[in-house]
């Protein structure tokens, strides 16, 4: 008895529970599916959404070079490290050419196809090819590990990302952001660590919006984000419910803590971590 | 130095979460650089994606109680509720 014996629905079954994206040693394990045979290309492409299939683009190539079949899938794009062997030469994420590679996809027609973002470099270019909405992005990780970042400008995203579910910047300076908390009232999971202060009514005024947020990190690494006492509001009589709202971490300054939890409550919360700096010398 | 921790807000969050009222069991961790203050519902259970942690950061001794003890103050809401109470520390103690 072969494989092949195997119904189609058997063979689906098999193929959704082989490509778990999350898998970290298995991303993007469709690739290698349709390269079986005949039969099984057919069924994975005659399933994209069942399978949920996604283009992980590495920016290893031009997109160009991305097979038509593939062209029509959501579009992953990601510097993240790639498990699974390429056939291409691998290039740094911080090399030129890839920085090219990445700004001619968010320059090109298949932009409007990019749903999730994953960037641990955050260059000039790439942020002037991502000043326009993106209609089909849920999630956003940029996680800058050196020292030179440029400022995210306003109109970053278009200023607006209404599908956006996910939002992690890590040291990504972006003073704009409350406009753009603002419009993306779809977040679940949002995480902000040092990047860049946001005074604790303008985060208050953004939280309002997010009647789905599951997940809040706030994260200032220094003492930096303490408000300044003489413009410390007097506490609302009201509060504005997370109605979602169960984790919540933060990371900084209690006066901030204290303006900011004077806007809010969250009575679901099953998960509270805090961090405050030490008392002042 | 400047000990004020003053954080009603905080307490008023901590008092509304129903899930925080079923915590019974604390712990304190006092280490070189911080004060940790743990609540959580079972000893047995201790799950590190739920329940109250508080860390306070900063290094004297005497420092760390008094920043603990500020927060902890007579209005924070679990308090009463707590039947076991662990103290570990890095031998400074």
């Amino acid at each position: 008895m072969t494989i092949d014996v195997l119904s189609d629905y058997v063979l689906l079954e098999i193929f959704f529970h082989v490509n778990i994206r999350d898998w970290d040693s298995m991303q993007n394990p469709w690739r290698a599916l349709v390269r079986v045979c005949r039969r099984w290309r057919y069924l994975v492409f005659a399933s994209l959404r069942r399978l949920n299939l996604r283009l992980e683009y590495f920016g290893h190539g031009p997109m160009s070079e991305v097979p038509d079949a593939w062209l029509v899938l959501p579009v992953i794009l990601t510097s993240r490290i790639q498990f699974l062997p390429s056939e291409r030469p691998v290039l740094h994420p911080k090399s030129g050419q890839w920085r090219n590679n990445i700004v001619a996809l968010l320059e090109s027609e298949h932009y409007n196809r990019i749903c999730e973002i994953y960037i641990s470099d955050i260059f000039g270019p790439l942020a002037a090819a991502m000043q326009k909405p993106f209609p089909e992005l849920t999630r956003l990780d940029i996680s800058v590990y050196g020292d030179e970042v440029p400022i995210l400008p306003d109109s970053f995203l278009g200023g607006s990302a209404p599908r956006l579910q996910t939002l992690v910047l890590k040291s990504t300076p972006f003073p704009s952001m409350p406009k753009l908390l603002l419009s993306a009232n779809s977040l679940v999971t949002l995480y902000l660590l040092d990047s860049g202060y946001i005074s604790p009514d303008a985060m208050a005024t953004a939280l309002t919006v997010m009647t789905r947020l599951e997940f809040l990190h706030l994260g200032f690494l220094s003492p930096r984000s303490r408000p300044d006492p003489t413009s410390r509001p007097l506490p609302p009589s009201t509060h504005f419910v997370l109605p979602a709202l169960t984790q919540f971490l933060f990371k900084g300054v209690y006066e901030y803590l204290e303006d900011l939890l004077a806007r809010i409550d969250a009575p679901l919360l099953y998960y509270l971590y805090i961090v405050f700096h030490g008392p002042r010398l | 130095m400047d000990l004020d921790f003053d954080v009603p807000q905080l307490h008023r969050l901590i008092d509304h979460a129903e899930e925080f009222k079923t915590f019974n069991h604390a712990g304190v961790l006092i280490v070189n650089n911080f004060i940790q203050l743990g609540l959580y519902p079972n000893k047995q259970q201790v799950d590190h994606h739920s329940g109250l942690w508080l860390q306070i950061r900063c290094e004297e001794l005497d420092w760390q109680l008094s920043s603990l003890a500020q927060v902890l103050n007579s209005s924070f809401p679990l308090i009463s509720a707590v039947e076991e109470l662990e103290i570990r520390g890095d031998g400074r103690l």
